[in-house]
């Protein structure tokens, strides 16, 4: 009976941190919603040059969506190769460690590398691009990894099947284990998108500007961000009243969308993946 | 002239030899059983006619394997095409985790040979030579894993013989089977005999008896005796062999 | 190393060694019964009952044997043959019962023997050929098996010399009738001795001898 009892207590206490996460969760979300208040269809669809958001909120989009379509076949690309082809030497392993330290890169100084090397050397200047590759730089350890997971995931056997039958490797891999696992890289892009999704310190100097003139008409063009707006208005603006947090809402909402797709996504392709049962 | 011809067969996998030169002639339409105690070989040898065992890393082969009269170790022979020739079917069943319909044709796909409706007709083909079809023809598209064990190992047969094959090796094929399942298999094996050249690697002293025309024993890496099945089976020459199918070992 | 089989086939073994006695028994005694004149049914009845029991056994035990263990090799030898042999030494117990019977319906068990040396040489021979039959099973000894066949040659000589002789006797019929069939039962004693040999060289050689 002690024992019984000692264990409900383990178990429950185990609960606890995710009270905690739930409840700060939920705070935040009770904080943003008092911005609410001042969104409205007119406000978000307005153009910046008339106190709208439309271009900021725009520009978000283009800054993540285009971070994921680099990092997201280059990751897995990757991903592939250290897993099917790298030979198990030392310079392998230098790029494990490389992989795993970039993950470790302060976000500040990712920003200050994409301003001196792509927006400076090589001249993409402050744009959407230098955004995008600095972005992508960030967001590409945790795709590497997760996919690397994923793939390593895959029994061996289905390989062995699919060689079985003359599949060449490259075959192999992509007619089936990419698709087996792809539930699993799905699960680390978002996660590599979580990690850029508030980035700001990045984005400051690299592709964002205060404000433009309508939408950008190239990827060269620098651009309008909800996170960098919001970190100018609060602290060079100084601006204090609840717009700030209807800003951060509509950042949030942004942010859970593509969580949201990414995972129902992810959902579909897991039902397929009977094996694990 | 034999449909293989294993000469001089050694393999090694890092220092360890594992198989010391093995020589054997098999007949093409024949069922041969490959047996032996565990670490004799078998599935090495077997994994050696269709250079499987390139695959594995620190592998490395001497001596010859002749299909119709062509090594296959060869330079100039393509590994892809003859893994086309020579099928193979595995211990424990592993379909892709795809459709049924998308596993029969995953290889008809990857080998370019049929398109559209021939397609569809191979794959009913190579289910109804698996003895399969009736049991699938109305879900083709449900998940490989909805089938019960035995299904899934019909199943990787068809999806074998669906690349037009003239050999099928199967490594101990019926292990991870219930007895029914085992013995629809074992049904199989006789009738697909007539059209194609079955080697199968088997535990089971009774089941290579019941299915094989000629009988291989395999003993640490060597081929100890091989022969017509009934005969040695009633009469081994070799006392090794006789040991080991009467149980003595030990 | 004990297998589950090896108990069964011990059984096996000892059962039919059993049965070998009792029939060389059975035989000696009905033959000994013709050549001295005495009525020995009694005797050879029981001992024959107990080897057609017997016989039932070893069929069984074989049976059981088959079922449990399918058995291979020289296994299967064995037990193929123990059943072959065990079907002979039941006609073993068989001819001895058909050899003192009709001495006591056909001479009512009395001294009735026709050609006393070529009597006494076969039945002497045919004893010997049952003894070694079941020597050379006990033994397991394929070249004493093989020796047999010269001996049941030897039998049917000695054979047909003496159908000869009766053929030409003259009266006492019943007796002379008795004689002749207690002939033909100690030869078909000696052939069964042979295919017991066969059986044996089997088990150790797989060959398919005719020792005839």
């Amino acid at each position: 009976m002690r024992e019984n009892a000692r264990e409900k207590i383990y178990f429950s206490t185990l609960g606890i941190p995710l009270i905690i996460c739930m409840l700060a969760f939920f705070w935040i979300v009770y904080t943003l919603s008092t911005g609410a208040t001042t969104l409205s269809w007119d406000l978000v669809t307005r153009s910046a040059l008339q106190g709208g958001m439309f271009e900021m909120i725009i520009g978000t989009i283009y800054l993540l969506g285009g971070a994921a379509i680099i990092a997201g076949p280059i990751g897995v690309l990757a991903a592939v190769y250290l897993v099917e082809y790298a030979p198990n030497g030392r310079l392998t392993h230098i790029i494990d460690q490389a992989i795993n330290n970039l993950a470790g890169v302060p976000s500040v100084v990712v920003g200050l590398f994409g301003f001196t090397f792509f927006a400076r050397q090589i001249g993409l200047g402050i744009s959407l691009l230098t955004g995008w590759l600095t972005l992508a730089l960030m967001m590409l350890p945790i795709v590497i990894r997760g996919s690397e997971e994923a793939i390593k995931m895959i029994p061996p056997s289905f390989k062995e099947a699919a060689l079985g039958l003359g599949a060449t490797k490259w075959k192999s891999i992509s007619s089936m284990t990419l698709s087996a696992a792809f539930p699993g890289i799905v699960t680390s892009v978002i996660l590599g998108m979580a990690r850029i999704a508030g980035e700001t310190a990045a984005i400051l100097f690299t592709s964002c500007v205060f404000i433009t003139r309508g939408l950008p008409k190239s990827p060269l063009e620098p651009v309008m961000s909800l996170a960098y707006n919001l970190f100018i208005q609060i602290t060079v603006v100084g601006e204090r009243s609840q717009v700030i947090f209807g800003m951060a809402l509509i950042l949030f909402s942004i942010i859970t969308s593509f969580a949201l797709v990414a995972i129902i996504l992810r959902t579909y392709y897991r039902r397929r993946q009977l094996w694990l049962r | 002239m034999a449909k293989v011809d294993v000469r001089k067969l050694n393999v090694w996998f890092k220092d360890k030899q594992v198989l010391k030169d093995v020589g054997m002639e098999i007949r093409e339409n024949t069922v041969t059983a490959v047996m032996g105690p565990s670490g004799c070989g078998k599935t090495t040898l077997i994994r050696a006619i269709n250079r499987m065992n390139d695959i594995i890393e620190d592998s490395h082969t001497t001596g010859e394997i002749l299909i119709d009269g062509e090594n296959i170790y060869n330079r100039s022979v393509s590994v892809y095409e003859l893994r086309r020739k020579v099928g193979m079917v595995f211990q424990k069943p592993n379909p892709f985790p795809k459709s049924i319909h998308e596993n029969i044709a995953f290889g008809i796909k990857i080998h370019k040979i049929a398109i559209g409706r021939k397609l569809e007709e191979i794959v009913e083909k190579s289910l109804r030579e698996a003895a399969l079809w009736d049991e699938v023809k109305d879900r083709l598209h449900d998940s490989a894993f909805s089938l019960s064990g035995g299904q899934q190992q019909r199943l990787c047969i068809a999806r074998a013989l669906a690349v037009e094959p003239e050999i099928i090796l199967m490594d101990e094929p019926c292990s991870a089977l219930d007895p029914a399942a085992t013995a629809k298999i074992e049904g199989l094996m006789k009738g697909l005999s007539e059209k194609y050249t079955v080697i199968i690697v088997t535990h089971n002293l009774q089941q290579a008896a019941r299915v094989s025309d000629f009988t291989a024993f395999m003993y640490l890496g060597k081929l100890e005796e091989y022969g017509n099945t009934r005969s040695l089976f009633e009469n081994p020459k070799s006392e090794v062999t006789e040991t080991y199918i009467t149980g003595r070992f030990g | 190393m004990s297998r589950l089989l090896d108990s069964g086939l011990e059984q096996l073994t000892t059962m039919l060694l059993k049965m070998g006695e009792t029939a060389e028994k059975s035989i000696s005694e009905s033959v000994e019964g013709f050549m001295q004149g005495r009525d020995a049914t009694k005797k050879v009845h029981e001992l024959s009952e107990v080897l057609l029991t017997m016989t039932v056994s070893v069929e069984d035990k074989a049976f059981e044997l088959i079922v449990k263990y399918q058995p291979v090799a020289s296994d299967l030898r064995i037990i193929n043959s123990y059943m072959k042999i065990a079907y002979d030494l039941e006609r073993y117990g068989r001819y001895a019962w058909d050899i003192s019977f009709t001495h006591k319906k056909l001479a009512d068990s009395q001294k009735c023997v026709y050609s006393w040396d070529l009597m006494e040489k076969m039945s002497g021979k045919a004893l010997e050929m049952v003894h070694i039959s079941i020597k050379s099973l006990r033994d397991q000894n394929a070249e004493l098996a093989k020796t047999l066949a010269k001996t049941e040659n030897e039998v049917d000589e000695i054979y047909f010399k003496h159908l000869d002789h009766l053929s030409k006797a003259i009266p006492r019929t019943k007796c002379v009738v008795c004689n002749l069939l207690v002939a033909r039962y100690l030869e078909r004693i000696a052939d069964h001795a042979t295919y017991m040999g066969e059986a044996i060289v089997y088990i150790a050689t797989g060959e398919k001898l005719t020792l005839r």
